[in-house]
């Protein structure tokens, strides 16, 4: 029973990773989804660097925090107490039918599950994917706050997703047979850099992965214009800053932090 | 030379399990933080953790 528990616990920490794309006629925006070790602590930090703020809910047992930025739904998150690291975890919501044929999909194109279809109290039914590389995304069905979530281009919203990935060629076969999109190679500053377009449109950006130390991984970004002002608020609430603006990079209007528990993520001042 | 009675051989037994149960449940966490161990390592609230190096010479990312 004991081994039981810690199976249990050891598969909810694999669970801890990441995105999707957009694919469909009845697409929605990506969920995005922390799931933390320390809630409270996830919390502080980001309220305090964004201004988040938090809605505790509590369906059948299930404990779930709704994220608004400005007094709108944004994301989520969860407390998972034996998880190793926090992380930012993108889903797509779909409708039934709809997840139903993109799981197969992405399974005859070679995803591993890491989290088998569950059914999660007020939150519906979602499952966790490795892709070729490694890198976690996870497929759900829309529910009554995905589909409330605000995109509108305000500081503290979601921009889009960026895979970093170990080898971009596998990655393109892999999101082009799974999710049906076409793969775009470009170059600046003399790098590759790959757009995911579905329908005219970029729903997600590809680069040869650039953290030395870690997998393949996708990676959200965040609109904010203050830019500048982050990197010592992000030390001074225990974050560490991966790449500060750098004029550069991108003339200096983006950033990567990591916040206290682990995860990763970019803030661009995107105009 | 002395011989294993079967007590001893079920306490290596057990002893064993142990320690390959230890390794696969570690090797069942996030894959993340087992690199590069001993390079740049902070404290989180699970234990050790490797700070993430970006490497400048690929990073051109935010063309979203």
């Amino acid at each position: 029973m004991k081994y039981l528990t810690l199976l249990v616990l050891c598969i909810s920490s694999v669970t801890i990773d990441n995105y999707s794309l957009q694919v469909s006629n009845d697409q929605k925006s990506i969920w995005h989804e922390l799931i933390t070790p320390d809630l409270a602590s996830s919390k502080s930090f980001y309220s305090n660097l964004f201004g988040w703020t938090y809605v505790d809910t509590n369906s059948k047992g299930f404990k779930y925090t709704i994220i608004y930025n400005q007094n709108k739904v944004i994301g989520g998150m969860t407390e998972i107490k034996s998880a190793q690291n926090s992380t930012w975890i993108s889903a797509m919501p779909l409708s039934n039918e709809e997840l139903n044929k993109r799981i197969k999909s992405v399974m005859s194109n070679g995803a591993k599950v890491v989290l088998p279809p569950v059914k999660i109290p007020g939150k519906g039914k979602q499952v966790v994917f490795e892709g070729n590389m490694g890198e976690e995304f996870c497929l759900m069905s829309t529910n009554s706050f995905s589909e409330l979530q605000d995109t509108s281009k305000i500081d503290g919203n979601w921009i889009g997703i960026e895979l970093w990935s170990d080898d971009p060629v596998k990655s393109s076969d892999f999101y082009q047979n799974a999710f049906d999109v076409n793969t775009v190679k470009s170059e600046y500053d003399n790098k590759p850099y790959w757009s995911f377009i579905l329908n005219e449109t970029t729903v997600a950006g590809m680069l040869k992965n650039p953290i030395t130390n870690q997998s393949s991984q996708w990676v959200p970004y965040i609109r904010f214009t203050a830019i500048n002002s982050l990197v010592s608020k992000v030390k001074e609430l225990k974050g560490y800053t991966l790449l500060a603006p750098n004029q550069k990079i991108r003339d200096g209007k983006v950033a990567i932090f990591q916040d206290p528990s682990g995860a990763i993520f970019a803030v661009q001042h995107f105009n | 030379m002395r011989k294993f009675n079967l007590k001893t051989s079920k306490k290596i037994y057990i002893v064993l399990f142990i320690l390959t149960s230890s390794s696969l449940f570690y090797s069942c966490s996030n894959p993340r933080w087992a690199t590069d161990v001993g390079l740049n390592v902070t404290w989180g609230p699970n234990g050790p953790k490797v700070r993430p190096h970006v490497d400048l010479d690929l990073y051109n990312g935010g063309r979203l």
